[in-house]
């Protein structure tokens, strides 16, 4: 009996000493393409759905609350993200964690924008972020984007200003979560956040680059913009 | 007679070290520093410190004797408080110099940014190169080698102590307790037309916050306005990027009141100039900023009476204090 006693603990013991845990690199990069291919900038290459013949200047914006979910434990990899496509700092971040060999990965979740508990008057005091202050008489916090550049209106160029943001105590920031399950092999996992940039003027609204300028304090428009960004956003978790 | 003479030359001598001592503070090379900590203001982001060069208030008193010195100067003909005047918010009118203010919190200097650091380095770049400074006349100087090296510990003044001493001095440069800051902090309220103007500024009707935003009322940035006349090269003659020309940095709007002329090569005199300019002057060019929505119709088409509410607001920043601010005025007076 005794020396059944000591064989099961013994046999639990070694079934323990096995699972391998190791120091696993997140990688979260942040890409931005028009359809299929990495945008441009300053290029009037492209043509979003409304016919507008447009180029990018600026795409700075916030990805916050970055979760990987799995049963032992979820990941929190970011609170709040600052991105700016020109500043190759902020496009990608890396964030260790220790992740067991049979951990396996439920999905991913992350919020475009900020929500109510991020967006207030002086969360991001530091640059470059805090460049992207809501005015405080427009309800204060944060811009959830800024996305600028021109487009070819009948000949002549006018410029557009896509800035998102929480208008008049309405919040238009949108989660988005990926069921797709995955477990980590190696010493490293690359996760891509991906941004169609034309699906911002797309679907399910057919937006005219001419109607998007001075958009801060219009609230349909806000409410279009985030019904579209539904299908802005993909996630490619790489193997 | 003579216990009189002997009297008086005593009260003059104490006299002339007492008005020494107010220029010159004595000291001994062995005594202790005093850090200097800079308190952050109401909003205002941490501001960039440079652990090569700990503030002290040893350094910031040095810092300050420079800045008013014309010893800088290769020809001993100007200092930095020739162009940059207290009573203009540290900057004159009769050039289109930058204000000094605030700009401990830059990191990239000049109307096309072409020195990108630390305060050190802008300040490298006004010694050694605007000033060509001769670092032999501070070392040849009666009071200059010993406040070196007590803030220092160099037996030898180089062009780096002398520019790490005006960096320590021009970080005390902050404004930050206008009528705006004060609104801020519900000590005061604002007028009717100053809260129009308000309104105006902040909202993509005037849009004057994306590019003077932030409690520095500066986003640190390069923006091509669309100005009238030939595009001038600005941020490309760094950057060698053609997408850059007409780009100039956007100033602090802080103490605007007080900094004409205005605009990079100060071509308007006064506010109403600048504002109509804003409204209907602005002309497209094919590097224009997309932030200047409304280039195509000249402006954002201001009535006279928000063009007065805009000005109104934009003298709630106006910053009495520091234009007074005995700790920045010429030590040698």
């Amino acid at each position: 009996m005794l020396l059944l006693a000591v064989a099961l603990i013994g046999f639990n013991s070694c079934k323990k000493d096995k699972e391998i845990v190791k120091d696993v690199t997140f990688n979260v990069n942040f890409n931005h393409k028009v359809n299929n291919d990495l945008v441009e900038m300053d290029s009037l290459l492209y043509t979003n759905a409304f016919g507008n013949k447009f180029s990018v200047s600026t795409i700075k914006y916030f990805i916050s609350d970055i979760v990987l979910y799995k049963a032992s434990g979820d990941i929190k990899i970011a609170t709040a993200q600052y991105i700016d496509a020109r500043m190759p700092s902020t496009t990608s971040l890396s964030v260790n964690a220790m992740v067991s060999e049979e951990d396996v990965f439920t999905g991913m979740s992350f919020i475009y924008g900020l929500n109510e508990a991020r967006n207030f008057d002086g969360a991001f005091p530091n640059p470059p972020a805090n460049a992207m202050e809501w005015p405080i008489p427009l309800g204060g916090g944060y811009h959830y984007m800024k996305l600028e550049g021109k487009h070819d209106s009948s000949g002549s160029i006018k410029n557009f200003q896509c800035h998102t943001g929480p208008t008049n105590g309405n919040q238009y920031y949108k989660s988005f979560n990926s069921n797709k399950s995955f477990s980590v092999a190696g010493d490293s996992k690359s996760i891509d956040i991906n941004m169609n940039i034309e699906k911002w003027f797309s679907t399910p609204n057919t937006l005219d680059l001419n109607d998007i300028t001075r958009i801060m304090g219009n609230e349909s428009m806000q409410a279009k913009l985030e019904q579209n960004v539904t299908d802005v956003f993909t996630i490619e978790i790489n193997e | 007679m003579k216990k009189v003479f002997v009297l008086l030359t005593l009260i003059l001598a104490v006299f002339i070290l007492s008005k020494c001592t107010k220029d010159y503070v004595v000291v001994d090379a062995h005594d202790e520093l005093t850090p200097y900590v800079i308190e952050t203001p109401n909003r205002f982001p941490d501001m960039p410190l440079n652990p090569d060069n700990p503030l002290t208030e040893e350094g910031i008193a040095l810092g300050r004797m420079l800045y008013y010195d014309s010893i800088v100067d290769k020809h001993s003909a100007r200092s930095c408080a020739s162009c940059h005047e207290q009573n203009s918010a540290f900057t004159t009118f009769s050039s289109n110099a930058l204000p000094h203010i605030n700009l401990g919190w830059n990191n990239k200097f000049l109307w096309n940014g072409e020195i990108e650091g630390t305060f050190e380095d802008i300040m490298h770049f006004e010694v050694a190169d605007f000033f060509e400074a001769n670092p032999a006349k501070l070392n040849q100087h009666d009071a200059y080698p010993a406040l070196f090296k007590k803030v220092f510990n160099v037996d030898s003044i180089t062009e780096k102590e002398m520019s790490y001493a005006l960096a320590q001095f021009m970080r005390t440069q902050i404004s930050s307790n206008s009528k705006w800051d004060k609104y801020l902090r519900s000590e005061i309220g604002l007028t009717p037309s100053e809260l129009n103007g308000l309104g105006i500024y902040f909202s993509e009707k005037g849009d004057c916050f994306h590019c003077h935003g932030t409690q520095l009322f500066t986003d640190n940035d390069f923006h091509n306005t669309g100005l009238d006349g030939p595009v001038e090269d600005g941020r490309m003659k760094v950057t060698n990027n053609p997408l850059d020309k007409g780009k100039f940095k956007s100033p602090t709007l802080r103490n605007i009141e007080y900094t004409a002329p205005y605009m990079h090569d100060g071509r308007f005199k006064t506010l109403e100039e600048v504002i109509d300019f804003y409204s209907e002057g602005v002309v497209y060019n094919p590097t224009i900023d997309p932030l200047m929505k409304q280039v195509h119709q000249g402006g954002i088409r201001l009535t006279p009476q928000e063009k007065q509410d805009l000005i109104a607001f934009l003298k709630t920043l106006s910053d009495t204090d520091f234009l007074n601010n005995p700790t920045l005025s010429n030590p040698f007076k």
